[in-house]
């Protein structure tokens, strides 16, 4: 997931991503990578290493569901939809996410004094 | 049951897996083409970009939570695969286990029913027999008397003491005569034992003290085969030599005491008016009361042992020396057979331990073997753990075959060794196959399978890919740490099988010993039979003349070349003696005892035994009082050293009449090839015979023959049915088969050693060339090198050779550390060779040495042979 110019996530956030997009539609794997990219600005980009996995994970927890439908090219497609539990999931873990930023910007804030 | 429905839409789900991989790559490749990149270029790059995309869909598999079931069907299908791909592997490992699980499973099976399994009777535990010892004879188990018996009843020590003898006994009516081993005991012979019978009930003190109320119990094999299993047999009548005897009791299945043979227990009649001192003839049992020990019941029997000497001076005469024993059941029964089994199990212990050495090096090698595979599974995105799984799998596949295989072995060796009677297994209640020593012994090579498999597993998933890929398939000789763990295994299976070879080399050569013993008569083509008439028929008389017309008529059989009738056959367990006066000397019975065989005047000539003096007994001699006497060369050198017995005179007591030698035999081994011959006396059976207390009614008769012996029995029994139609006969045998199974205690160790040696010595093989064609294989490399840089092929095959040389050294000289230190544990069961024998130590050394040059000298030739430039441009 590290490319140049680009940055780590943190461990787990990638879950929490792909369910933010999935969240606003029936969507597949290939378009939620660009999805992304996309709304990161080209900061973030998903390997399809970790997306499938994150995916088949996700779908095997109950939080994703799938099905096959026809995608914008015409083509078969394997199109992921939230759950009711995958957005209940989803709700909390933004809480939690929001929180966190939030007090972690709390005690970064300011200068970078002492650092440089 | 998701994972169920998930484990048959498998393929579904790979299908889709893929379609949906393929589908992101299309599109990507798509998006490529519309930025304006060629399809070629753009599909190049989507495919630099994607990556794996086996390591994908397996990381997406595993996100679908733990398939476990599917994972154990697939990792037991792969492991199968494996398997069958290496047969050679697969094989050796298998028969490894299965002969090491099986010879330990029914070795141990047979120590836990002899030494450890509790007897089958309720009181076994507290159950001890008596004896009286006289020391200074090297007289250890002398029986008891009636007096003393009553004496002895007294102890305050003992709950019950019972006396039995043990005899045979005709039975007659509803079939053919039969003769049976039957037992006398008292009446508290079954309280003792602690059996009750199966049906009816045991005798009581009156029917024991009357003797002549005439009851009996039967076992329950005579029982089935005689009286069908009929309920109704209690009450009914049966004729016991002759007598009517009313059967009270059928004793149940597997009481055998005091012998598994015995098919009547009848009771033995002993009034408290008994005076017969002198007459040892009862064997006691007696049960210890609880919370006393056996140290305290002896003393006290010591105390009523001097009372007894007391009450009989005049026939104890204050002898110093005589004691009593007690020897608990258990001990008694298998005593002597401990130093056997113990040393089998010691050899079952070795072969155990090279089964898993064996199994260990297969397995390290294999694992060397695999760690290019491993790396491979491990790089294509195989997790550890998996992995793992994979080969745990494999290992029990080859465990459980290895375990099936050695189940199948113990069941068959357990029927073997139940059937070699010597052991007398089924006294202590037979084998059986012991599930917590089959287990015992697949847990060690389980526990050796998964450390020596798992640990290169688990190395080889641990390390990088690339350095698995660059190493594996090379290896350099030398310092190499697992070079050394293979080699330290080699050196200790040398050193496991020279210790099984030397136990095994003394076996064998204790039994060339007695093979070669000079029996002293000639057991080809001869049949023995024994015959019992009844007192209430046949007197002394009557029986001399009965059996001079049974040999007559024998001797009219075509191909009977002589016919002979002995009291006491040797190799058989009859024995008796007595002690004689000789003229001229003062009585000295201590000294002067002597074996009694009472024959006809055929016998030496029927045995082949040679005259060495004087001349044999005749016809002549038969036909007048006993005057004549013939005696073995052991009497004669004892009683009259270097002077001519021949016209010398002994009587048997001062009430019997004198008889003089007139000839001297060679000495025969009469109680077996390993018991030095005692002084003995031959008697001729006459009509007008002294009284003697030897059983003159019960004989062997002895037929030589021109051809194979055992084809005339049926036609002697013709002539017996004749004569007396309510005769049976017993214990039909030739007498080459009684002087085999004289030495069955030699010989079951000897072949069954023999055996394990053999197994060690292939397991060994095996591991020896698995390990140094291992060797090589890995060092084809440096091999190469080697040669191209001049090395010869004779130094090469050195190398290797030396190598094998070396492992066979140390191996050498830590078995014959451990041979020396653990030899002198059969000492007891060697025949005329030293534990320590430098002979049979050379010859194991020469025949270990000389396999494993044999098990190198393949792989070495193969390196010999190796073609530099191929072997250099295969890496």
């Amino acid at each position: 997931m590290v490319t140049e110019g680009r940055f780590d996530l943190p461990q787990g956030t990638l879950d929490l991503l792909i369910m933010r997009v999935v969240a606003l539609g029936p969507i597949h794997g290939y378009a939620i990578a660009q999805r992304i990219q996309q709304m990161s600005r080209e900061a973030l980009q998903v390997q399809q290493g970790s997306l499938y996995p994150a995916l088949h994970r996700l779908e095997y927890k109950k939080f994703l569901t799938a099905a096959w439908q026809p995608s914008e090219t015409g083509r078969e497609a394997k199109f992921y939809e939230l759950t009711a539990r995958g957005r209940a999931h989803l709700r909390s873990e933004t809480e939690n996410w929001k929180r966190l930023t939030d007090v972690v910007g709390l005690i970064l804030k300011g200068t970078l004094e002492g650092i440089s | 049951m998701s994972w169920l429905r998930r484990l048959f839409a498998r393929k579904r789900m790979e299908i889709d897996l893929d379609k949906e991989l393929r589908f992101h790559f299309e599109s990507q490749v798509a998006d490529k083409v519309r930025s304006g990149i060629s399809p070629n270029e753009a599909r190049r790059l989507a495919r630099l970009e994607f990556g794996g995309i086996d390591q994908i869909k397996e990381h997406c598999r595993e996100s679908r939570g733990t398939l476990w079931l599917e994972a154990i069907l697939q990792d037991i299908r792969f492991g199968l695969r494996q398997l069958r791909k290496s047969a050679g592997f697969t094989v050796a490992a298998v028969i490894t286990l299965g002969v090491g699980i099986g010879a330990a499973t029914a070795i141990f099976s047979v120590v836990d029913s002899l030494l450890l399994r509790p007897l089958p009777y309720p009181n076994a535990p507290h159950i001890v027999r008596i004896w009286m010892t006289f020391a200074p004879r090297g007289m250890m188990e002398i029986p008891l008397s009636e007096p003393e018996f009553l004496e002895f009843r007294q102890s305050q020590n003992l709950a019950h003491v019972a006396g039995f003898s043990v005899g045979t006994i005709t039975l007659t009516g509803s079939g053919d005569p039969l003769q049976v081993t039957a037992s006398w005991g008292t009446s508290d012979f079954f309280t003792v034992m602690g059996t009750a019978p199966f049906l009816g009930r045991v005798f009581t003190s009156d029917e024991q003290l009357q003797g002549q109320a005439q009851v009996a119990l039967i076992s329950h094999r005579l029982w089935q085969s005689r009286f069908g299993s009929s309920r109704e047999i209690v009450g009914k009548s049966i004729l016991l030599n002759g007598q009517s005897c009313t059967i009270i009791g059928v004793m149940p299945e597997k009481f055998g005491f005091p012998g598994n043979d015995v098919d009547v227990w009848e009771p033995l009649p002993i009034g408290p008016l008994s005076d017969k001192i002198g007459n040892h003839y009862l064997n006691l049992i007696a049960n210890i009361k609880p919370q006393v020990t056996l140290q305290q019941a002896r003393s006290e029997m010591m105390t009523i042992l001097d009372r007894i000497m007391h009450r009989y001076p005049k026939y104890y005469g204050g002898a110093a020396g005589l004691g009593v024993s007690l020897i608990p059941l258990r001990q008694q029964m298998v005593g002597n057979l401990r130093p056997t089994v113990l040393v089998l199990m010691g050899g079952v212990l070795v072969m155990l331990l090279i089964a898993c050495t064996n199994v260990a090096g297969l397995l390290l090698a294999r694992g060397e073997d695999r760690k290019r595979e491993i790396a491979t599974r491990s790089a294509l995105g195989a997790t550890r753990s998996r992995i793992l799984h994979q080969v745990l799998i494999e290992n029990l596949l080859l465990f459980g075959a290895g375990g099936a295989l050695g189940l199948l072995l113990a069941l068959a060796c357990i029927k073997a060794l139940s059937a070699a009677d010597y052991l007398n297994i089924a006294a202590t209640g037979g084998v059986k196959l012991d599930l917590r020593i089959l287990s015992f012994a697949a847990a060690v090579s389980m526990l050796t399978g998964l450390i020596f498999g798992l640990v290169p597993a688990l190395k080889a998933s641990r390390s990088n890919f690339n350095d698995a890929l660059k190493t594996s398939g090379r290896d350099e000789m030398g310092s190499h740490y697992r070079t050394r763990v293979r080699s330290l295994l080699v050196i200790s299976e040398i050193a496991f099988s020279l210790v099984l070879l030397t136990g095994a080399g003394l076996m064998i050569d204790s039994l060339r010993n007695l093979l070669g013993v000079n029996l002293g008569f000639n057991p080809d083509h001869v049949i023995t039979m024994r015959l019992s008439l009844p007192e209430a028929r046949y007197s002394i008389a009557q029986t001399a003349a009965f059996y001079e017309q049974l040999q007559d008529r024998v001797r009219g059989l075509p191909g009977v070349q002589a016919v002979a009738i002995v009291n006491q056959l040797p190799m058989s367990d009859v024995s008796a003696n007595a002690s004689f006066d000789v003229e001229g000397r003062p009585s000295n019975t201590d000294i002067n005892v002597a074996d009694t065989l009472i024959i006809s005047p055929e016998y030496f000539r029927a045995m082949g035994i040679s005259l060495i003096r004087g001349r044999f007994l005749d016809g002549e001699d038969a036909t007048h009082p006993p005057a004549s006497i013939m005696v073995n060369e052991t009497l004669a050198r004892k009683v009259w050293p270097g002077t001519d017995p021949i016209g010398k005179r002994v009587r048997l007591g001062p009430s019997y009449p004198w008889l003089s030698v007139v000839g001297v035999v060679a000495d025969i081994k009469n109680h077996g090839s390993n018991v030095a011959t005692k002084p003995e006396i031959y008697f001729l059976l006459t009509r007008q015979m002294f009284q003697i207390w030897i059983d003159l009614r019960s004989m062997s008769l002895v037929v030589r023959t021109a051809s194979e012996p055992s084809q005339i029995v049926g036609a002697i029994r013709g002539h017996l049915k004749q004569l007396d139609p309510n005769l049976p006969i017993y214990r039909i045998s030739t007498l080459k088969d009684l002087v085999a199974s004289s030495i069955s205690q030699t010989r079951f160790p000897a072949l069954t050693l023999s055996l394990f040696a053999c197994a060690a010595l292939l397991l060994a093989t095996i591991g020896v060339y698995g390990v140094l064609a291992y060797t090589v294989a890995q060092s084809r490399h440096e091999i190469g090198v080697r040669m191209a840089l001049g090395a010869q092929q004779g130094q090469i095959l050195g190398l290797f050779i030396a190598q094998g040389l070396r492992w066979a050294a140390l191996g050498g000289c830590a078995g014959i550390v451990a041979a020396l230190v653990l030899v002198r544990f059969m000492r007891s069961l060697l025949f005329e060779i030293s534990a320590y024998d430098p002979g049979n130590l050379l010859a194991v050394i020469a025949v270990l040495s000389a396999v494993v040059l044999l098990a190198c000298s393949i792989p070495a030739l193969r390196a010999a042979r190796v073609d530099p430039a191929v072997a250099m441009r295969n890496e």
